[in-house]
């Protein structure tokens, strides 16, 4: 009778050769100076890599702005601010953009000033739609402070010159015969890989690895069933991050709140910690303990008293950042923050509670939000909709937040007033063409599209709207004025359409 | 406290060739059955070996560096990720998808058995009957009592037993 030392002894290989103790140093010594050279790099133009370059369906100015790939949309930003990506989309609907169906929220534990909240589409469920989906891989899943980490996309119809940030040295490469170039980001040390595939280009983005594992990664990429799969090709000692469980929500959400002359932020997003990480990491992420778990400490360049964390709570990805401290002439740490900055930013963290979105609303000393089915009525008042369309379904579905408040109204006025214009050409109604281009004409006075600017300068620390969104008004009026025959109104309605193009009965 | 001689830099390698000699068979078999794939557990065990030169000079000195060893390969490898992908491919492997393993039905069986255990069954096994570490020293590495591995490491020993239909001696706890 065997014993169960002899059933589990029979799996000890006889055939394996031990590495030398000088291969084994050589390894550790070739991954510490990987880390030492490599050690972080946000990954924050990730975005900008993807789309700013691509030259697929960019219109206008790039900075905040809107690509189409297969029919849907993607946010175009400048690389630098992720929150502050418009929601601007080329396939406008009247249902709500950001229904705000999380169940649960962290607040600080005294009523304060709430100074925003808002929600955003997590790009990578952007890029799902887009029929780009992402993998995400890592070579130390336990240490996502100093891991390699990177993101594969493929980018269907594309070409390995149309991608890439300005601001990058690129170098042309070509392995296993396939054309593709290399792009190391100067300051902030991130990386990436762009490889022809047949219908487009793979692209890997990262942090932390060197570049010939960037190119591995770009190499070991497939097109199955129009996205990036690495399957059995992943490079040796990366692994695939598991995505993100599915939750009631595809929508990060953001809450700004003033604490002592500073200004705290949380952002709370559907997401796995490698990839917040990976998008926000530069030099000298380290790991952080927040909440009795592990987290990862993120300097943020320039912002040396301003430090943020990140940690995983519940499926959702925490990321806590402070603006505005006051330095105390502290020894600077080694994660990019203060000491007393850091224990400060993590005694908060420590410190926020969990509430219901009653909780949530009752922490609120913004007027907004308390009056929000008023001020919405008042939009539609100063700016009404054309005759006959509904607004219930608007004013019942408002998200909570005030950002998304106005971008769902400003869209359902914009969207309802093209619809009328497109309408009147079809039916040859003058009149009513000439009304609707002159509402159209008037948008950057609406009262809705002054509080959504307002309410994003708040959000994003600064005007951004104000200086394009006029001239970008006046130059679809430009092309509307132009619009005659059923041809250029379907080309229009291609680029500017709105998913609906008549009034209903 | 007893004093640690000071050796020469050539002899602490040589120490370390022969430790990974002696070990490296059974540190290996140790991630095949704990991953179900056998060139991920080379992988595995390369990363575990890397780590223990890292600490060479602090793990040579303990009474037993093969259970360290042991306790940061299993460590390693039970990140949910990494358990994840490792899980898929084993199961792969075990269906006779990709590269199978290499001896045989008998031991596709027992590491499908292996693997339908829980978590805390598996690792108190393999480290107790598998890595031969003590009953305190599995107990420290799983960080529990030595009475929860005794326990745990009797009902993975019964279910082993129960899907194999095999006669399977007690071990000596």
């Amino acid at each position: 009778m065997r014993t169960i030392e002899d059933v589990l002894d029979a799996v000890t290989p006889s055939a394996v050769d031990p590495p030398t103790a000088e291969q084994l140093t050589a390894a550790l010594d070739a991954r510490e100076r990987r880390r030492r050279r490599l050690a972080a790099g946000a990954a924050a133009g990730i975005i900008g890599m993807l789309i700013a370059g691509v030259g697929i369906g960019v219109r206008g100015d790039q900075r905040v702005e809107t690509a189409t790939i297969d029919q849907t949309t993607t946010p175009v930003t400048d690389g630098r601010n992720t929150t502050a990506t418009e929601q601007t989309s080329t396939s406008r609907r009247v249902e709500p953009v950001a229904p705000w169906t999380r169940r649960w929220f962290l607040v600080p534990p005294e009523p304060t000033e709430v100074r925003h909240v808002s929600t955003e589409h997590r790009f990578w469920d952007q890029a799902q739609r887009a029929a780009i989906p992402s993998i995400t891989v890592t070579d130390d899943p336990d240490t996502p402070a100093s891991a390699g980490l990177a993101q594969i996309y493929h980018l269907d119809g594309a070409d390995i010159n149309g991608i890439g940030d300005p601001d990058w040295d690129y170098h042309s490469i070509t392995v296993a015969g396939r054309p593709g170039r290399v792009g190391i980001d100067p300051g902030r040390q991130r990386i990436a890989a762009n490889i022809a595939g047949e219908r487009g280009v793979f692209v890997a983005v990262a942090v932390g690895v060197t570049e010939d594992e960037v190119i591995d990664l770009a190499l070991a990429a497939r097109l199955v069933d129009g996205a990036a799969h690495l399957g059995d090709r992943i490079p040796a000692g990366f692994t695939v991050v598991d995505p993100p469980a599915p939750g009631p929500t595809d929508h990060s959400s953001t809450l700004g709140w003033g604490s002592g002359g500073r200004t705290l932020r949380l952002q709370m997003s559907p997401a796995t910690i490698e990839e917040i990480v990976l998008f926000h990491r530069s030099q000298g992420a380290e790991a952080v303990t927040v909440r009795a778990t592990e987290g990862v400490l993120l300097p943020q360049p320039g912002l040396e008293s301003s430090p943020a964390i990140v940690w995983e709570q519940d499926g959702y990805v925490m990321l806590l950042s402070s603006e505005g401290e006051q330095t105390s002439g502290g020894e600077r740490a080694s994660g990019g923050g203060t000491p007393d900055a850091v224990d400060r930013l993590v005694a908060v963290a420590n410190s926020l509670q969990r509430v219901d979105q009653t909780g949530l609303i009752d922490r609120f000393d913004d007027p907004f939000m308390r009056r929000q089915a008023e001020t919405v009525q008042a939009w539609l008042t100063a700016t009404p909709p054309p005759p006959g369309w509904d607004q219930s379904p608007l004013i019942n579905t408002v998200p909570l937040g005030r950002l998304e408040t106005a971008v769902l109204v400003r869209h359902y006025l914009e969207c309802t007033w093209v619809a009328e214009w497109a309408d009147a050409i079809r039916t040859g109604a003058r009149g009513r063409r000439t009304e609707a281009e002159a509402r159209l004409a008037q948008r950057a006075k609406w009262p809705v599209f002054i509080a959504e600017t307002a309410a994003r300068n708040e959000i994003t620390g600064g005007p951004e709207l104000p200086t394009q969104a006029p001239a970008e008004f006046q130059r679809q009026a430009e092309r509307m004025a132009v619009v005659e025959t059923p041809d250029q109104l379907q080309e229009f309605e291609a680029d500017h359409g709105c998913g609906f193009v008549a009034p209903p009965g | 406290m007893g004093v640690v001689p000071v050796r020469s830099r050539a002899a602490v390698v040589d120490d370390l060739d022969r430790f990974v000699d002696m070990h490296y068979k059974r540190l290996v078999g140790l991630l095949i059955l704990r991953s179900g794939d056998e060139h991920r557990a080379e992988e595995l065990a390369q990363e575990s070996l890397v780590k223990l030169v890292k600490h060479w000079d602090r793990v040579r000195v303990m009474e037993h560096p093969w259970a360290w060893l042991a306790t940061v390969a299993m460590n390693q490898s039970r990140s949910r990720w990494r358990r994840l992908a490792m899980m898929e491919r084993a199961e792969r492997r075990l269906v006779g998808t990709a590269d199978g393993p290499s001896s045989g039905e008998d031991l596709t069986e027992l590491l499908m058995v292996i693997h339908g255990l829980p978590e805390r069954q598996r690792m108190a096994l393999l480290l107790r009957h598998y890595a031969r570490l003590s009953v305190e020293e599995t107990a420290a590495a799983m960080e529990c009592a030595e009475g929860t591995v005794k326990s745990l490491t009797s009902r993975a020993i019964e279910r082993v037993r129960d899907e194999l239909s095999e006669e399977i001696g007690d071990a000596n706890d």
